[in-house]
């Protein structure tokens, strides 16, 4: 793995107190930051706050960051997600995995659909899930977790967490090639 | 069928939310004061975290202050300072009747020198006497000679105080009044009475006595001490010490850590430097003593080894010849990582040629220790004391600087051109707990002051670097010279 040289270079400046230095890494990483947050909730204002939480998380754990064990992005991802899951437990947001009335299962979804649609649009979709398959869904397909994974960090049974990524699948199946799908662009 | 399109959707799902650059994205612009917000909550946080530090410290420093406002045993004993007993009613017909009565009474008189008084102690039946009786002609004045008087001695203060006595055979003298008294009735008789005239009659601010029939008056002027039997020098209960040592630091790698760089040929020196101390020491024992106080500590080290590395000419840049690499390096302290720049001189036979190089890294620390302990004086021979101690403690690392002080290729075709540390250790503890063991040989150079010599053996509790299977203790040596003021 390399890290990219300006990640490192501006990593040891903030360590020495180089507040420019922290902007710069602000400038380059916060929307990407914020497209997970976006992910795990559905309130501009609530992925905001767990942005806020996340750099700063991220500012006081960047002495434990060891460029030769991975990429400077994996590792700050990593923190965002921990700080939205965090405050998805704190809101008692996790606590129920539903069963919702599932869209019929005969609509057949391509690779098509998908791609026609603009980020913004696929993160309403995500947005529209309800939370518990939100939650599995992101952290499996998105962010790459093993149900194993899932299952320790949501305090779920593996079975659980399969189950509600299928379903997680199909809601947005019926979402994505629903005539009625509508995407809200507004972000103000 | 159904789950390969799924498969492919989660594809495309990660692709899609994967992307490192989402510049066009400008709907995940944050908010503008977002920035604004996320550095006031970290100053908050580190104005806390020093708040604690500065709380620490001033706690530290008050205790010494502390010990210093403790109550002390007093010096002298018997003060006297009651004058409760002292009636103030002056104008009485009874007084009147008593004065009129010292006044005709020509067999005892009583001086009072400010300059020169002793002490006495008197009983119902002693008589003062004056070996020159008072001229009853002089009553309406004072009488001017002063004598030490051997039986009772009243202390008073000069004072410009004009007495109430409507008696015209008193008056007022600024440094001497005589004054004619016969204890043996009134003592007995009248004790109350008795006071009342006296201090009607004499300027007297204080008078500091026993009630009767035994009287102990404060001194002034001491001809003697022993006549008084003062107290001797007491003993001195608290100490400070300032001082300088020299430190000595061993870096013990675990076997694991030795292993693994075992290959890299790493090798490393201890620590040397010095440390700033003082202490302060409270005794509990006139041989045992409470010791606690703080240190700072320099210290620096080096350590190195081998790497490997393989200098690509497609990797030069297009003005240059030379590759950058970025390398970790090991420390007894931990893993560090550098940049360097591999500098080619000339043209090389070779795509990639495979370089061995030897990396020299410079180290120091700065430290500060808080300790208490306990010390004992074993011996003590004249001006000379020894003491044996043992001490705990914590060590903070207060800041680590590393600097790569030398890159040595085997290929002289390739030299190092630039280092740089991009980042330090960041396993090392910062704070580690310590015990020890301590020796002191002091010189008394007078009753508060001394200097000494002191030296000490610590180790580390817990190891100063953890990693995994990895660890580094220490253990430390110092010896140095202090300055005690005791008090």
């Amino acid at each position: 793995m390399h890290n990219s040289i300006n990640d490192i270079s501006v990593v040891s400046k903030i360590l020495r107190g180089d507040q420019a230095a922290f902007k710069l890494l602000y400038n380059k990483y916060s929307k990407v930051y914020l497209l997970i947050c976006l992910r795990y909730v559905k309130s501009r204002s609530d992925a905001e706050d767990m942005l806020q939480e996340s750099w700063i998380k991220i500012y006081n754990d960047l002495k434990q960051f060891n460029p030769s064990k991975g990429k400077f992005i994996h590792w700050s991802k990593r923190i965002v997600i921990n700080t939205c899951l965090q405050k998805l437990r704190k809101n008692s947001a996790l606590d129920s995995f539903e069963n919702i009335f599932e869209i019929g299962l005969n609509i057949s979804t391509t690779n098509n659909a998908i791609d026609k649609l603009s980020l913004q649009e696929l993160t309403k979709v995500i947005q529209s899930l309800p939370k518990g398959y939100r939650t599995v869904f992101n952290m499996y397909v998105i962010d790459g977790y093993s149900h194993k994974e899932i299952s320790t960090i949501l305090e779920i049974s593996e079975s659980t967490s399969k189950t509600q990524l299928l379903k997680a699948k199909r809601f947005l199946k019926g979402h994505i090639t629903s005539p009625q799908f509508d995407a809200v662009n507004s972000y103000a | 069928m159904q789950s390969t399109l799924m498969l492919e959707n989660d594809n495309i799902w990660q692709e899609k939310f994967n992307e490192e650059s989402l510049d066009s994205e400008a709907w995940l612009t944050p908010n503008a004061n977002l920035f604004d917000s996320i550095t006031h909550s970290i100053e908050i946080a580190n104005k806390k975290k020093k708040r604690k530090w500065i709380i620490l410290f001033f706690i530290i420093g008050l205790m010494p202050l502390l010990l210093l406002l403790l109550p002390s045993n007093p010096n002298r004993s018997g003060a006297i300072n009651s004058t409760d007993d002292l009636i103030t009613e002056l104008d009485s017909p009874s007084v009147d009747k008593e004065k009129q009565e010292f006044v005709n009474n020509s067999e005892t008189s009583i001086i009072a020198d400010l300059k020169n008084i002793e002490p006495v102690t008197i009983n119902d039946n002693s008589k003062i006497t004056n070996s020159t009786p008072p001229n009853s002609n002089n009553s309406n004045g004072v009488n001017d000679k002063v004598q030490k008087n051997e039986n009772l001695i009243i202390g008073i203060d000069n004072n410009q105080e004009n007495l109430e006595d409507t008696n015209e055979s008193y008056s007022n003298n600024e440094h001497q009044i005589s004054h004619e008294l016969s204890l043996n009735k009134r003592t007995k008789s009248n004790p109350s009475s008795e006071l009342r005239v006296l201090k009607q009659l004499l300027p007297i601010k204080r008078i500091d006595f026993l009630p009767l029939p035994v009287v102990q008056i404060p001194l002034i002027n001491l001809p003697d001490n022993k006549t008084i039997g003062v107290a001797p020098t007491p003993f001195k209960r608290k100490k400070v010490q300032v001082g300088f040592t020299s430190e000595f630091w061993n870096f013990n790698l675990n076997n694991n850590y030795v292993t693994a760089l075992n290959p890299a040929d790493f090798n490393h020196g201890n620590g040397i430097g010095y440390s700033a101390f003082i202490n302060f020491s409270q005794s509990i024992t006139k041989k045992l003593y409470f010791n606690y106080g703080v240190a700072l500590q320099q210290i620096t080290f080096e350590s190195g080894h081998n790497s490997s590395i393989a200098y690509d000419l497609s990797n030069e840049a297009e003005n240059g010849m030379s590759n950058q690499f970025d390398l970790t390096m090991a420390s007894p302290l931990g893993f560090l990582n550098s940049e360097v720049l591999i500098q080619r001189q000339s043209i090389a036979n070779d795509a990639i040629t495979d370089l061995a190089i030897d990396l020299n890294n410079e180290h120091s620390l700065t430290t500060i220790d808080l300790f208490v302990g306990l010390n004992y004086k074993v011996l003590n021979y004249r001006k000379l004391s020894l003491g044996l101690g043992i001490k705990g403690g914590i060590n903070q690392l207060l800041r680590i600087n590393n600097k790569l002080a030398s890159v040595n290729t085997n290929h002289s075709n390739f030299l190092s051109e630039s280092t740089i540390i991009t980042k330090d250790q960041n396993s090392i503890k910062n704070l580690t707990p310590y015990f020890g063991s301590s020796m002191n040989l002091e010189f008394n150079i007078d009753d508060n002051n001394g200097i000494g010599i002191t030296a000490s053996l610590s180790n580390s509790l817990n190891p100063i670097y953890q990693e995994g299977d990895f660890s580094t203790n220490v253990i430390r040596h110092n010896i140095g010279m202090y300055w005690s003021t005791s008090f």
